[in-house]
């Protein structure tokens, strides 16, 4: 039985890359009772869930909290809002859809040139990033920043919509993962497991080349899994791992000679960690080696 | 009469060019006078 | 208007009026009975590369996510969908939604009766069908009566960040435009100007060198011809399921039909 209110509720949130609050709350809402778990410096949940008994390989679920979305990067004279993809979306999807913008979820529309008054190649042209823009109807530049801010995020502003053979909603991708790990949380396991509500970035509109993915961590050290991890355009994913050994010693590890063909690479960390174990992130690098 | 929600009313009306039945039948409503169908299209007095 | 149904239940539409191909990807819309189906877009994971370009209609598809029978047993070829989009408030008093086209001069027309308080004409409210596409609902809309004068009451063009020119310079919430076109009656779209300024309603100007592209280019030539007019409700994004409009410009549209039909016209002198 499919717990479709629990499912509206995760899917209905917001929560972009970077500013998963919202669902962060909600996940830890319904498993805080279930099983030992800990929120990391980046936001991931980790969740250690005794089962029956221990087992004798180390499995880790993990789902993302984070749906794909945008972020308001200047806000007109007159009140409009320019913006950029947070994570990968396909342009074709924004013109004339109805977005929230920031924590106070101020609704907008992204507008576009009416068809009438446009010339040859326009009328079937998805205008670029930069010539793209969000109304939420204000007059002016100051009406708009009482309400909304640089940097804010925005979600899509989509119907749930479900009958009796499909869901349609918008940031299915990841929380029906979400959905599927708190039932098990909340169920008896066999055997003990390691559950992960992640956050990662994936990264777009990149130059091809050779890259370098680092990160500084310091930290009390135990974590059964811990490593850097960059996946590039075919797939490949390539690790390191990551030791952390006491109070404030930082180091930072590194991947580099990392081949992006296609624009397109997914940075992260993976963990797997026991109640108790503690630690930090911090300065995470991604560039072009030249 | 709120013209507010009489407009949110008409727009969530499905009325395809030649499927205006839906928009006609929030119209009526909202007319004190008599409407008559005039080839496809709705017609009224004002007064 | 759905065109065919694929085995695996799959809708193909084609337009009716003048759809803009470029907001349907991922777009819901929804059928005269209700269903609700998704236009399909590809994943960015899996892109041809074609962002920069819309998804022609001839390769556009709608997903309802149910099963080929269901789909065939509840819609039939030659059934209609809209967008789904339901009207929202935007900030101060905008209003965001699809059909604003022409559902707002409906509106205006319903509130203008409510203020029309005069014997000097006898005034008829027509609610056309099928404008969109070839204006038929007012050419027999129009034919059917002996009409003197005529006032089509559509939406316009106001400034959005992409337009630019003649109508960057209209702007939502500043009134009605007044349109002075060689096709409509000089005489009445200056009579609707004096009439706006003695009010004191916020009008706008709207001078259109051709054909309007409204009912009012179809009434004029009814029959031996009407003396006509149009005057329309200033709107963002035509044709797409987020029009935007100001609602005072509604209620000023109606306020300014009334007042022209009040003191009786262009013609009483």
């Amino acid at each position: 039985m499919i717990n479709y209110e629990l499912v509206h509720a995760l899917c209905t949130a917001k929560g972009i890359s970077g500013d998963e609050t919202a669902v962060r709350s909600l996940i830890l809402n319904e498993i805080k009772d279930y099983a030992d778990w800990r929120v990391d410096a980046l936001g991931n949940i980790l969740v250690h869930k005794k089962g029956k008994s221990p087992a004798k390989a180390r499995l880790m679920l993990s789902a993302h909290m984070d749906e794909v979305g945008l972020m308001v990067t200047d806000i007109t004279a007159d009140g409009f809002l320019k913006f950029d993809e947070v994570g990968g979306i396909d342009r074709r999807v924004l013109p004339g859809k109805a977005v929230t913008v920031g924590k106070n979820h101020i609704p907008g529309v992204i507008g576009v040139k009416p068809i009438h008054l446009c010339k040859g190649e326009e009328a079937q042209s998805i205008p670029a990033y930069s010539e793209m823009y969000i109304d939420i109807g204000a007059d002016s530049q100051e009406q708009a920043t009482e309400v909304v801010g640089y940097g804010d995020s925005v979600c899509y502003d989509a119907p749930f919509l479900q009958n009796e053979y499909s869901l349609n909603a918008k940031a299915i991708d990841d929380r029906f993962g979400c959905y599927v790990m708190i039932e098990l949380i909340k169920s008896d396991l066999e055997y003990d497991a390691d559950f992960a509500f992640v956050v990662q970035q994936e990264v777009k509109g990149l130059k091809d080349g050779k890259y370098t993915v680092a990160v500084s961590t310091q930290g009390g050290g135990g974590q059964s899994k811990y490593e850097l991890f960059i996946i590039g355009d075919n797939g490949e994913k390539k690790t390191a791992p990551i030791t952390d050994n006491g109070w404030n010693k930082w180091q930072t590890v590194e991947i580099k000679d990392v081949i992006v063909k296609n624009g397109k690479a997914t940075i992260g960390v993976e963990m797997q960690a026991n109640a108790g174990n503690w630690g930090s992130m911090d300065n995470f690098e991604f560039y072009l080696q030249q | 009469m709120n013209l507010e929600s009489v407009l949110f009313e008409l727009c969530s009306a499905h009325g395809v060019s030649g499927s205006e039945s839906a928009v006609f039948e929030v119209v009526k409503k909202h007319l004190k006078t008599e409407t008559h169908v005039t080839g496809s299209s709705l017609t009224a007095s004002a007064l | 208007m759905i065109t065919g149904i694929n085995d695996e239940g799959f809708v193909k539409i084609d337009k009716v009026g003048g759809v803009d191909a470029r907001v349907l990807q991922d777009t819901v819309l929804v059928s005269e009975n209700g269903l609700y189906g998704t236009v399909c877009c590809l994943p960015p994971h899996l892109t041809d590369g074609n962002e920069d370009k819309a998804t022609p209609l001839a390769k556009t598809w709608v997903d309802f996510g149910l099963p080929a029978e269901e789909v065939k047993r509840q819609l039939r070829l030659g059934d209609t969908l809209t967008f789904a989009a339901k009207p929202q408030k935007l900030l101060g008093d905008k209003i965001t939604s699809p059909a604003l086209d022409d559902r707002c001069g409906v509106a205006a027309l319903l509130r203008a009766a409510e203020l029309i308080d005069t014997e000097a004409y006898k005034v008829i409210l027509l609610f056309s069908a099928q404008e969109e596409t070839y204006g038929t609902g007012a050419k027999t809309g129009a034919f059917a009566f002996d009409l003197d004068e005529a006032v089509a009451v559509d939406v316009s063009f106001a400034s959005q960040p992409d337009v630019s020119g003649q109508y960057g310079k209209i702007e939502l919430g500043k009134g009605p435009m007044i349109c002075f076109s060689s096709v409509m009656d000089r005489r009445m779209s200056q009579k609707l100007t004096e009439v706006a300024k003695e009010k004191n309603i916020p009008y706008q100007l709207e001078p259109i060198a051709g054909a309007t592209g409204t009912n009012g280019d179809h009434i004029a030539v009814s029959k031996s011809g009407v003396k006509a007019a149009v005057v329309s409700v200033p709107q963002r994004y035509m044709h797409t399921p987020c029009e935007v409009i100001s609602f005072a410009d509604v209620e000023n549209t109606a306020r300014l039909l009334a007042a022209y039909i009040n003191c009786g016209g262009a013609f009483r002198d």
